[in-house]
């Protein structure tokens, strides 16, 4: 019996609506035999797979407010995305490229698995900054530019992920 | 309403265009491998992006813009960890020789 | 209009990818080889998507987006393997 109640929790009926969602948007028509065939496969797959997706540790449901602070937060990204292109821009096609290339340390303040992916991401994607590696206790940055090494202390996305991460508890 | 929507359209090609001529040129001119994978990560990833918004401009509401909107999310996705890989290979292999040459010159 | 426009934008990238490809033939490590075809990879993928829409054979599209995912496994093989000496 509590089996079969594990079964419907939050977390299967969320992967169980994303793999439907995603075989409905391939699929070319949309006929009753696509929606079937399409939620046996999905109903396989959450059987087969619901101990990996979604793990407590690794990737918690964000609630509605945290949900909230996400969509800011990739709005925020998208600015500092295209700053960092024109950035970008004018050092390459400036014929001396002044570049100062150099390797910096910044200490781990982050728990969460998918908080640590999105502020290594996000740094990549933000002007002058590339993530090389993820220690233990602390990330490896390749900086382009001295200004940009020292912009990396307490910037918009460091803010927003410790919030992402914060509310968790 | 058709006049607007195609000069939409030519400014985003236009612009996704000249992104991608930047990380183009970025990747032959700068001089080492992590200086190259700044210009072409951050330049390729809004190209593409703008490239592929001015498709689903051009399509309007139709499946074909959802299944666009996908491929610019798994590419904004994935194209960074690429960069971070590649990074990180090559990052752990200049560690090692340099551990090597060093013990080599001790003994 | 836009048609000439999409187009234009195709033949542009088909030629940037054959720049990126000399990078791949000149480069001077392995990993300068990587980055630049995952470089190829991406532009191939909306050069496929281009003509998916320049052709209207809407089925490419799913062509762009399989090839976006073999081009991101093809950079973590390759990679793994620089990193290694092996796969797995």
């Amino acid at each position: 019996m509590e089996m079969k109640k594990s079964w419907f929790n939050k977390k299967n009926i969320c992967l169980f609506t994303l793999l439907l969602l995603f075989w409905l948007i391939l699929s070319p028509k949309l006929t009753i035999e696509a929606i079937l065939v399409g939620a046996i496969v999905s109903s396989l797959v959450v059987l087969y797979s619901h101990d990996i997706a979604f793990v407590e540790k690794e990737m918690p449901l964000y609630s509605l407010k945290k949900l909230k602070i996400f969509i800011i937060f990739i709005g925020h990204l998208l600015v500092e995305i295209v700053k960092a292109n024109i950035d970008v821009a004018l050092i390459v096609l400036k014929p001396a490229m002044p570049i100062q290339p150099a390797f910096i340390r910044v200490p781990m303040m982050l728990k969460n698995d998918v908080n640590k992916v999105i502020y290594a991401n996000s740094v990549t994607l933000t002007p002058g900054t590339l993530t090389v590696d993820v220690k233990e206790d602390e990330f490896i940055i390749h900086a382009l530019t001295d200004s940009a090494a020292e912009g990396m202390v307490n910037s918009i996305i460091e803010q927003y992920v410790c919030k992402l991460e914060g509310e968790a508890k | 309403m058709q006049y607007i929507q195609s000069v939409m359209m030519i400014l985003l090609l236009l612009c996704s265009a000249f992104f991608f001529l930047v990380g183009t040129v970025g990747l032959v001119r700068m001089p080492d491998v992590f200086t190259r994978m700044h210009a072409t990560t951050k330049c390729d990833t809004l190209g593409a992006g703008l490239a592929l918004l001015a498709l689903m401009v051009n399509r309007g509401l139709h499946i074909i813009s959802v299944k666009l909107l996908l491929i610019i999310i798994f590419i904004w996705l994935t194209n960074p960890t690429a960069a971070h890989i590649i990074a990180k290979a090559e990052y752990n292999k200049q560690n090692a020789n340099k551990k090597e040459h060093s013990s080599v010159e001790k003994g | 209009m836009s048609i000439i426009a999409l187009q234009a934008v195709a033949i542009f990238l088909a030629i940037l990818a054959f720049f990126s490809l000399y990078k791949a033939y000149d480069g001077p490590t392995a990993a300068d080889r990587v980055v630049a075809i995952n470089v190829i990879s991406t532009k191939v993928a909306v050069l496929i998507a281009l003509l998916a829409v320049v052709t209207e054979q809407e089925a490419f599209i799913d062509v762009a987006l399989i090839y976006a995912m073999m081009g991101f496994i093809a950079t973590v093989c390759v990679s793994k393997y620089i990193e290694k000496g092996k796969l797995f």
